[in-house]
């Protein structure tokens, strides 16, 4: 049994923190005592230290299985920053040489993510199953439900990869689930609901005011999105769904409201990612015009707005989203602007990444002839097909897909229309059985946002910084700087 | 200036030029047909210059050029019309052509950046006593080699020199240039630019931004490689990403040909069709300045090709023309580029 003294010792001297969050704590101890683990806790509450830290107190590996690439990136990130050099990131995108030498030290790394694709490759099993894994930690475990709206089809042989390197503890977590998905993550991870440490905090963000606005047309929504910019307090993010608008409206930003707005996208490169990044953690930037790409590691305090461009698919993705606010515990603000055609555009991203019934027929009938298209519709067919389905069971379950994307973006859209209390929605949603006293500070079911009332007015008086070039000398000047140790 | 008008300087106004060989040999795509078409433009230099070309963009600017009459096409060949040679010399103010871009010389140019940008950050935070920062995104393969640079050097005195080299470097650049490029160095409390942000300020175009950086990395490498002494520790991280100019398969048959070995011998020995292997020859004899033409094409062979094509322009030579002999492909196009290495 570890001491409390013990862990609190490591939370200090290793992530310099004095005191827990709400919820970690009860997920480290559990997961240090070796018991099996299911943790919701809301966005921003530091899910990641949740197995992070009882890495250096447990003997063995920490195998973290992440659904994203950009998501895998950042915790890696996360770790060199605290000094962790013993992380590895396994996914498709590593070159061969590289993945031959890391999987030559495979023992030797203490954390390893994985993606689910890379983690059912026969060579990786076969590695897990000969290294001790301590924790096997299942982030985002929304993904593993079918129920779920990320559902991706690899994880479902998690359970059989549990069993394979038969963890000392596993960890699921996520910051969304509803009872449906809670119930599904259990099973489809093997994991025995009477045995299994429980840990479901509120999904409710207090301290963000949810708002929406309904707009005519897109001009409209340029000019709303332009006026919330110039009075709202700083920094904030706007969250698109496609890349293209993430840098025309940059660009129309850059004209109306500050200098100091960048987009960021997937399409862009990892330096430039970085970049970004950086610049926004470090206050230079006060705007980010991004695609859902952002923000997954981003663990900056004091993000005061997130306004949502375009509608979010679910309400999980609108809760991530708009989760990255207020981290600090101050006063933010969620804006979702919208305009009636939203609805159609969003269903068909939400649905065009699916394959529809005439491409399974036809794959199904030669999937020789898909043999070497690379688009993610064929990759889903082919796991189904190499798992032994046959297309009536693939046709009923995309169909059903489907279904359960439209209906999840229908919840967004009542979310929005709601005349009721917003907060209290998206409880009520989640199976949370926290009731909202709802007053002025909590959404706008009963008046728009006052902005002053809730310390979000920009003051009139905040100059703009100016952007400019540096001389390549002061430049040079200021990155070696010579700095005397305290 | 709209960037589809950098394509009027990869065509000539008498010598007809397939565009799809040159989008290939810019995006780097090393065929040997792609390498000959370089070699025949005199455009081999460009190879890689862009990896990330889009192909629609380069046929869409390609299709717009051809409809405002400034190149023509004749089959899959494209040339430039003496309006396109006035559009070319009307806008040469405008463009920004790179001037010490060199394709096959410095192929891992861009490790190289990423090397020495991470390095620089590196060094950086070691100076500023910070240990809780993060590091540059780069591949893991890039990582270790700075970790590695790192390890060799004097920890003490690595700022001062690493800020001495890169002063020696940015002075002899253009001052918009240095200004530019030092936008994407990093380091304590320094942030680096996007490439997009970069090239606002500096009023360019993605592609010029690309062209001006994809330059400038090279200018940089051609003054620390000719001058190691006045850059070691830039040399030092350039080192082991340095290669000659072919690629590693040829290499690797170029080295057991120089040992001695067969061709029938090689193809064993690494279960390499035949063919391949001379893919590899024809490789060697474009991009090696000494390729030994004579091992490979005997006295009586090239009498009988000079007879053959004795009054016939190079590009018009067809290996048709050959039917009667026993010349093999390879030996013509050996042939082929012996001859035009010689009339350049």
């Amino acid at each position: 049994m570890v001491e409390a003294a013990e862990i609190k010792k490591v939370l200090t001297q290793r992530f310099g923190y004095t005191a827990f969050k709400p919820g970690q704590s009860e997920v480290i101890r559990a997961v240090l005592a070796g018991q099996d683990t299911f943790a919701i806790l809301p966005t921003g509450t530091g899910k990641s230290l949740c197995y992070q830290l009882p890495g250096y107190l447990l003997t063995g590996q920490v195998v973290v299985i992440s659904p994203l690439l950009s998501l895998m990136q950042d915790q890696v990130a996360q770790l060199h920053y605290l000094g962790e050099k013993r992380v590895l990131a396994l996914a498709s995108a590593l070159d061969p040489a590289t993945r031959r030498a890391s999987l030559a030290r495979f023992a030797q790394y203490k954390f390893v993510f994985l993606s689910p694709e890379m983690a059912n490759q026969p060579q990786i099993r076969q590695k897990l199953q000969r290294t001790q894994v301590a924790l096997l930690v299942v982030d985002e475990a929304h993904c593993i439900s079918q129920w779920g709206v990320d559902f991706r089809p690899d994880y479902l042989v998690l359970k059989a990869l549990r069993a394979a390197i038969a963890p000392q503890a596993t960890l699921a977590l996520t910051a969304t689930a509803t009872k449906r998905v809670q119930a599904d993550i259990l099973a489809k991870l093997g994991l025995t609901p009477t045995t299994t440490k429980q840990i479901i905090h509120s999904v409710d963000r207090r301290n963000i005011y949810l708002a929406s606005e309904q707009v005519s047309d897109e001009i409209e929504k340029k000019q709303r999105l332009v006026a919330w910019c110039q009075q709202l307090k700083r920094p904030g993010i706007i969250y698109f769904s496609s890349r293209q608008k993430t840098e025309e409206i940059t660009a129309l930003l850059q004209k109306k409201v500050t200098a100091r707005v960048a987009f960021y996208h997937g399409g862009m490169t990892s330096q430039d990612r970085f970049a970004v990044q950086q610049q926004f953690m470090h206050g230079k930037l006060a705007l980010i015009c991004a695609t859902n790409a952002f923000g997954m590691g981003i663990n900056k305090a004091d993000v005061r707005f997130v306004i949502h461009y375009h509608l979010p698919s679910s309400l999980e993705s609108y809760l991530q989203e708009i989760g990255r606010a207020g981290r600090d515990g101050q006063a933010s603000i969620a804006i979702t602007l919208y305009e009636e055609r939203d609805f159609q555009l969003q269903a068909n991203l939400a649905t065009n990444t699916l394959p529809d019934a005439a491409l399974i027929k036809q794959y199904f009938a030669h999937p020789q002839k898909f043999s070497l298209a690379a688009i993610p519709e064929i990759d889903l067919l082919r796991f189904y097909l190499q798992h032994h389905q046959d297309e009536t069971t693939v046709q009923h379950l995309f169909a059903k897909r489907r279904a359960e994307k439209l209906a999840a973006l229908r919840s967004m859209l009542a979310f929005l229309q709601t005349p009721g209390c917003k907060r209290q929605f998206i409880l009520d949603y989640f199976a949370d059985p926290t009731t909202i006293i709802h007053d002025e500070t909590c959404c706008d079911a009963t008046q728009p946002p006052q902005l002053a009332t809730l310390g979000l007015q920009r003051a009139a008086d905040e100059s703009e910084i100016k952007v400019g070039v540096a001389s390549w000398r002061a430049r040079l000047a200021a990155i070696f700087a010579p700095t005397t140790m305290l | 200036m709209d960037d589809q008008l950098y394509l009027l300087y990869l065509f000539d106004q008498s010598q007809w030029r397939r565009p799809l060989a040159l989008q290939a040999l810019i995006k780097g795509k090393r065929t040997v047909s792609n390498l000959y078409a370089g070699l025949d433009y005199g455009l081999l230099s460009l190879y890689q210059l862009l990896p990330h070309l889009a192909a629609p963009k380069f046929q869409q600017a390609l299709a717009q050029l051809l409809a405002a009459g400034w190149l023509e096409q004749q089959k899959r060949a494209v040339r430039l019309t003496a309006a396109g040679v006035a559009a070319k010399t009307a806008v040469q103010d405008q463009i920004f052509l790179p001037q010490h871009y060199a394709g096959f010389s410095f192929q891992h140019s861009r490790d190289f950046s990423n090397s020495l940008f991470l390095a620089t950050q590196v060094v950086s935070e070691l100076q500023a006593h910070n240990r809780r920062y993060f590091p540059l995104a780069v591949s893991l393969a890039t990582q270790s080699r700075v970790k590695q640079w790192l390890q060799q050097q004097d920890a003490s005195l690595m700022a001062e020199r690493l800020q001495h080299e890169w002063e020696q470097l940015l002075t002899v650049l253009p001052a918009q240039q240095a200004d530019y490029y030092s936008q994407f160095l990093l380091g304590h409390e320094v942030q680096r630019a996007t490439v997009a942000q970069a090239d606002q300020l500096a009023g360019w175009s993605s592609l010029t931004g690309e062209l001006v950086r994809q330059d400038i990395s090279h200018h940089l490498l051609r003054l620390i490689t000719a001058q190691p002494m006045r850059f070691p520790l830039m040399v030092a991280l350039w080192r082991p990403l340095a290669c000659g100019p072919l690629s590693q398969s040829a290499t690797v048959t170029m080295n057991l040909l120089d040992q001695g070995a067969s061709l029938a011998l090689i193809s064993q020995k690494r279960r390499v069709k035949i063919n391949t292997l001379k893919e590899h020859l024809l490789e060697a004899a474009i991009l090696l300045a000494d390729f030994p033409f004579a091992t490979y094409l005997s006295e009586p062979t090239q009498q009988k090709l000079a007879t053959v094509f004795a009054q016939q322009p190079l590009e018009t030579w067809r290996y048709d023309q050959l039917a009667t002999t026993p010349i093999s492909f390879f030996e013509f196009r050996l042939y082929q580029i012996k001859r035009r290495k010689i009339h350049g």
